[in-house]
């Protein structure tokens, strides 16, 4: 097979420097950065993208000023300049371009931290922390003017040849460019452009030889205001003469989740517009695609077709750093690539937990250290028995699958087996139904990784119950089980036989067609909106109670919450939140009970079914000496989980062998 | 000594440990543990407390165990690391007289993986209803493990100066889950009933006892009523004293109620709570058992606490917000100075309530709260004078009170950021003079305080008079200057509070408070508060700021007999009011009032008395036919006093903003800005 050249692994220009590929790692929120500096968390984390030949890596958006403080680790420009400087110097080997991003988050940051005032064009609240930020004056806009120049200083100073500026994503210049957070009647508001305009000036000025950049909201999608297409270009031409290059990006107050968009939302960046970018800028300006660039495929195209310069694929390389790398192997050598799933549930760590930065499908934190502590907790069987290389897994589904495919390519004799005809296990299940396609591009990386291993042996419709049924077991081999998850028992006051599992909602939607479904949800989160939704369109009529104040409210991280409750609504699904469910004396009804009142509601049922209602399965008559268990069937919890288990259980036969 | 409080002032032996007073600052949760060890700000919060005065200190958990991190800044007690600053802090408490215990835990279910990468341990495989992971069913050899990690980090604790060590048993515990039946569905001799159930709390009450040194004091803190279906309740509870009093391993009972991740508004009350709503805990438990017994929960008040003493409902008071808003609470209790505590206003806003947010611990009162460790205290006051004998530190040295100032501030408005500034800049010498255009101070707080079950807000305004009162500052009420005028006085710094007032929206030429019959009445919410408009029969309460201002308001309106109809853009009517552990008892109150709740609608037009609404989530449309649209709004600055003092000529540097004039927030940014209004001053000069 001929090698494949891909122009994304060509070289550009940016300004007078020269990115080594068209591949961007983006400015994103690690919560690594404690102290608001470059940790050696931090540094390593960039480094693992460095040592695999990406091309661009923008660092996390550093604010100007120390009165803006929008979350605990958010780095500070000041602060961070030896960092820049320590990853400018190792970037400089392997010639990735590190470039700083610098910001002032004005009201869509927080007050918690710097106990400030946000600040803002006009006296709009954020929707999110709905605050009312201090209206600047002509002075204090000045005076954040000389931060940002200031701030790129201490960048130009650490040796960094390259800033961004954010007028993007949770962005004070952002919010004066749009029409709907600005409403000022100075030159401020006549010209919205113009704080962004000083401020690309004023940092020219002082280094007019580096590198500077724009990321640009070209569209706050908002259509009764905001910054639409039209108006976006326009700011484009108004801010060419003072930036080499522009990330076209697109989302506002409104719109945060249309930045990094969910994969529901399919394809945000479009096309014509970077077409329309092209046209109107100079060729010297580069330009960025960014937005939803989960594939190789996709990227390529857009550079190909001359639709910009270079990609911006985050996500993408938070799923599989090896991204880039792959694609300069030699075609044997390389592996399928792990897909992002456009999730966003790990990768978007907004919240206030300070939850490092990861990956659902591509757990990052696992480290031998913990293990060592934790060994005689994960594996009390395994301790001071001898191990073969031969290892049976049970059950075939995403932990079985992990495990199978790690320790394949460690030189196990690898039998994976299954009782059902195909591999993917609840995943499988979901994936071909609501959850989305691009889980089953997970199962295609499994499936053709698993396949291509010449030490794994795939049983599939091969129920397991004893030591008999695996092929040809050893005292001493490794029996793993990841067999998933057994339907729990009932604690609410329903009779069983009118509980609805998981695999009927998904495999027997017959049983439940044109019945009265009532959905239990003490969960809110992905699992519920899925199974509610296919529930929704097969009944003849769904309930969903919650003891939530409203439906999905774990779902705010992946950006569908609001979205999902439009389609449940949509969908007819009758929506009872704050509320919990008892029996009535008729067997055919329930009661649905308004918690913190005496508000009550009988219902008439046909099923009930109870969101994230699985137990761990219990092999523990299963006779054999080395057992170990993974995933669901240690305990029940989601994909990140069965993916950690399978990776601590690898990381652990490693150590024991060596 | 006191006079008024005799009892509180009293000492007490637990066990072989005698403590000066009967007040306890009982375990909570701070946030601010740094990398996992007790940190400066703990240092410096801890010793405050025991410099003003109370009798034992019960530190905010250690965990005992790696497997336990539900949260971000959790002390990992089972990290031997943390001995350098327990021991610091225990050698800081301890020069002031007072005594403390660590309280020691294991969160078991009520938790997460996402910080330990490792699975949650339950004594059930039954998820939390908050963090909602399933947890392992621990094996009998796990147990034996975390029974020994009690004993190891009890001995820790003895090692590090603690006087004793407190068993949670309550809140968010293992030991909690595995005494309630709704947690505990074991078959082995962990469950059952009450005996198995508890047999983890006594092996580990055992072990440590095996372990450590006598004498050494061991405490429990048991959850008297969960407030959950099926949970434990308080004939469960009294039991399980039964057996501890016959048991004689532990030497004092600390009580609580409900649970942190189901019933957190039990514990730690909002305003909204009556005082002495869990005091049937203590007091039953004391009839079972010759143990001390500790009460606690929304006891701010140095008369309630002698009362419970008096009546014999518990023998220490556990007072946590009390505290926090005033480090001093106790030498002002028992020094005849009560007048000067600043009161816990029981707002949960910036303390306990948003421990879940990972925020550190603060007060709206009290921007020091958290914040010890940046500056000592300047000046000694006179209550720990007197209180000498908790202070073998030497007394400090008091400025002259009539030291003469030669710079002058004018304060304009007396609300909360005023009346703070003013403390601030009278501290610093100033010649202070507070001009506010209503007849009394306090500005919207003392309005917002009107509303039902809003009445104890008032008190920071009362606090804040009273200082105010002990100071050199003059306020005048119903007095509106004009730039010229305060030009006239020459001051030195103006200080503009002049706050925040109603903004009309799109959908609105006027407020309309007296309409015509027929017509549609219009205000805000301020308008019903201070009783300029009385809306009647129908009315809609729009609610863009989630707080407490609409449903204040829209439930007041339903207490009077007008149908309220609460519409919001947001997805539910109050969303905010779950920080300050308020949503689920508003709504308890509200069900029984003619009260309707319109979630994610937003107005789009008014015509005569039709008001059109959009729900945004499906793009329906409605119109709907009202007496009165009440607005809770966010408001606009009136900072025109600034632009015209500029005109005037006064120097941009020598005026400062502080406050809703700055931009309408709420109390605590308030609060901050005029304390540190001076320090600003000097920053924007420099």
């Amino acid at each position: 097979m001929p090698k494949r050249t891909y122009k994304l692994l060509s070289a550009v220009t940016l300004g007078e420097l020269t990115a080594k590929n068209r591949v961007v790692l983006g400015p994103h929120r690690t919560n690594l950065a404690h102290g608001r500096r470059l940790t050696d968390d931090l540094f390593d984390y960039y480094k693992s993208y460095i040592d695999r030949n990406v091309g661009v890596l923008v660092t996390e958006s550093a604010s100007v000023e120390d009165h803006d403080w929008p979350y605990e680790y958010a780095p500070l420009a000041e602060s961070f300049a030896k960092g820049w400087s320590r990853l400018t110097k190792y970037a400089k080997e392997s010639g990735c371009l590190v470039v700083a991003s610098l910001s002032h988050s004005g009201n869509e940051g927080s007050s918690v931290y710097s106990q400030r005032v946000m600040v803002g064009a006009s006296e709009v609240p954020d929707v999110e922390s709905n605050e009312l930020p201090q209206t600047l004056s002509e002075s204090q806009i000045e005076s954040i003017v000389s931060h940002f120049c200031t701030a790129s200083t201490y960048a130009f100073d650490a040796g960094v040849e390259a800033v961004e500026i954010n007028a993007s994503y949770r962005s004070l210049l952002r919010q004066f460019l749009s029409p709907i957070n600005n409403l000022r009647d100075d030159r401020f508001g006549t010209d919205r452009a113009l704080f962004l305009k000083l401020v690309l000036e004023g940092i020219k000025k002082i280094s007019p030889k580096a590198t500077v950049g724009v990321r640009l909201s070209l569209d706050e999608l908002t259509p009764w205001g905001g910054i639409d297409e039209e108006l976006g270009l326009a700011y484009i031409e108004q801010i060419e003469p003072y930036t080499d290059y522009v990330v076209v990006t697109r989302g506002g107050m409104f719109t945060r989740h249309l930045y990094r968009a969910n994969f529901r939302y399919g394809h945000p960046t479009r096309r014509e517009l970077l077409r329309e970018v092209k046209k109107r800028v100079h060729d010297r300006i580069r330009v960025v695609a960014q937005g939803s660039f989960f594939d190789i495929a996709d990227a390529e195209e857009v550079v190909t077709a001359g639709e910009s310069d270079l990609v911006e694929m985050t996500r993408a390389l938070i799923a599989d750093e090896e991204l880039v790398s792959q694609l300069t192997q030699e075609p044997t050598n390389t592996q399928p690539i792990r897909p992002c799933l456009g999730c966003n549930q790990r990768c978007n760590p907004i919240d206030s937990q300070n939850i490092r930065v990861d990956c659902l499908i591509n757990p990052k934190h696992i480290s031998v250290d913990t293990l060592s502590y934790l060994e005689p907790r994960l594996y009390p069987n395994l301790v001071g028995v001898p191990i073969s290389k031969v290892v049976h897994i049970v059950g075939a589904g995403i932990a079985g699958m992990e495990c199978a495919m790690l320790l394949g390519r460690r030189g196990y004799k690898v039998h994976l087996y299954d009782k059902r005809s195909i591999l993917g296990g609840l995943i499988a299940l979901y994936g071909d139904h609501a959850i989305g396609p691009r889980y089953r591009l997970l199962l295609q990386f499994y499936e053709h990784n698993l396949r291509a291993t010449q030490n794994i042996t795939i049983h599939l419709n091969k129920e397991i119950k004893a030591n008999e049924d695996l092929h040809e077991l050893k005292s001493n081999d490794l029996v793993v089980f990841a067999n998933g998850a057994d339907p729990a028992p009932i604690t609410e006051p329903i009779p069983a036989k009118r509980f609805l599992t998981s695999e009927q909602i998904y495999e027997d939607v017959s049983s439940y067609e044109g019945k009265v479904v009532v959905v239990i949800d003490p969960r809110g989160n992905v699992e519920s909106t899925t199974s509610t939704e296919k529930i929704a369109l097969h009944a003849a009529k769904t309930y969903l109670v919650t003891p939530d104040p409203l439906y999905a409210s774990r779902t705010a991280p992946t950006g569908d919450m609001i979205d999902a409750n439009r389609r449940a609504r949509l969908a007819g699904v009758e929506l009872r939140t704050f509320s919990t469910i008892s029996l009535s004396e008729s067997p055919e009804e329930l009661v649905i009970k308004r918690l913190f009142s005496r508000v009550k509601e009988r219902i008439r049922a046909d099923y009930v079914h109870k969101i994230g209602a699985r137990q761990a399965k219990h092999n523990d008559d299963f006779d054999h000496l080395c057992i170990a268990t993974i995933g669901d069937a240690r305990v029940a919890r989601s994909i990140f989980e069965a993916i950690s288990d399978a990776r601590k259980l690898d990381l652990y036969l490693t150590e024991r062998h060596r | 000594m006191s006079i008024k409080y005799p009892m509180l002032g009293t000492e007490i032996d637990l066990g072989h440990l005698r403590l000066k007073n009967r007040l306890v600052f009982s375990a909570h949760l701070t946030n601010f543990a740094k990398a996992g060890l007790p940190s400066r700000q703990h240092l410096a919060y801890y010793q405050a407390r025991a410099r003003g005065g109370c009798g034992l200190i019960i530190t905010e958990e250690l965990s005992v165990h790696p497997s336990d991190w539900p949260y971000e800044k959790l002390i990992h007690a089972y990290n031997m690391e943390a001995e350098r600053g327990f021991k610091e802090i225990t050698r800081a408490v301890h020069s002031y007289g007072a005594k403390i215990f660590a309280q020691i835990n294991h969160n078991g279910s009520q938790g997460t993986s996402a910080y330990s990468q490792y699975s949650l341990l339950a004594p059930s495989e039954i998820p939390d209803p908050l963090f909602r992971e399933n947890p392992i069913a621990v094996s009998e050899k796990e147990i034996d493990e975390i029974v020994d990690s009690y004993a190891e980090v009890a001995t820790l604790a003895q090692r590090s100066g603690f006087d004793g060590v407190e068993l949670q048993c309550s809140h968010s515990s293992i030991v909690r889950q595995f005494l309630s039946p709704i947690t505990n569905h074991r078959d082995d001799h962990f469950g059952g009933d009450i005996t198995g159930r508890s047999k983890l709390l006594f092996e580990i009450v055992q072990r440590i006892r095996d372990n450590i040194e006598e004498p050494f004091v061991i405490g429990v803190r048991l959850c008297g009523d969960e407030m959950l279906e099926n949970g434990i309740e308080i004939q469960d509870t009294l039991s399980l004293v039964r057996l501890l009093d016959s048991s004689s391993l532990v030497n004092y009972i600390n009580t609580s109620i409900g649970v942190a991740t189901a019933s957190l508004y039990a514990i730690e009350a909002s305003m909204a709570i009556r005082p002495g709503y869990n005091l049937y805990i203590p007091s039953q438990i004391r009839q079972e058992t010759t143990l001390p017994v500790i009460a606690s929960g929304r006891i701010k008040d140095p008369a309630q606490a002698e009362q419970i003493l008096r009546e014999g409902q518990a023998d220490l008071i556990g007072a946590v917000r009390a505290q926090i808003a005033d480090p001093y609470f106790a030498a002002k209790s028992l020094f005849d100075q009560e007048r000067r505590v600043r009161t816990c206003l029981s707002c949960n806003q910036e303390c306990v309530g948003r421990m879940g947010l990972n925020r550190w611990l603060g007060c709206i009162e009290n921007p020091e709260t958290g914040k010890e460790f940046l500056n000592e205290p300047k000046v000694a006051p006179l209550y720990e004078r007197q209180a000498g004998v908790y202070s073998p530190m030497p007394p400090k040295a008091i400025p002259k009170p009539t030291r003469k100032s030669k710079n002058k501030a004018v304060i304009v408005g007396g609300g909360p950021a005023g009346l703070c500034a003013a403390l601030t800049m009278s501290n610093e010498n100033y010649a202070v003079r507070v001009y506010e255009e209503r007849n009394s101070l306090g500005g919207l707080v003392s309005l917002a305080a009107r509303a039902p079950f809003r009445a104890e807000l008032a008190e920071l305004v009362r606090n804040l008079e009273y200082e105010l009162s002990s100071s050199n500052v003059l306020c005048e009420t119903n007095t509106s200057l004009s730039a010229r005028a305060i030009t006239e006085m020459k001051p030195d710094v103006v200080i503009l509070a002049t706050g925040s007032s109603p903004k009309l929206p799109y959908y609105l030429k006027t407020f309309q408070a007296n309409p015509p019959k027929g017509e549609l009445g219009t205000a805000d919410v301020v308008h019903v508060l201070e009783g300029t408009a009385t809306p009647t029969g129908r009315v809609l309460v729009f609610d863009e700021l989630g707080f407490h201002q609409g449903t204040s308001v829209s439930e007041m309106l339903a207490q009077r007999g007008c149908e309220v109809t609460v519409a919001t853009p947001h997805m539910y009517v109050g969303q905010d009011l779950g920080v300050t552990l308020d949503l689920e008892t508003w709504n308890l109150r509200v069900s029984e009032l003619p009260l309707t709740q319109l979630p994610h609608h937003i107005i789009t037009q008014v015509q005569g008395t039709d008001i059109y609404m959009l729900d945004h989530i499906t793009g329906a449309e409605k119109v709907e036919s009202f007496d009165w649209l009440v607005l809770a709004n966010h408001r606009t600055t009136r900072n025109e006093l600034c632009f015209q003092l500029a005109a005037e000529g006064v120097p941009r540097r020598n005026i400062a903003l502080v406050g809703d004039v700055v931009a309408p927030r709420r109390i605590h940014q308030a609060v901050i800005e005029g304390y540190r209004v001076l320090q600003d001053i000097i920053d924007a000069s420099a």
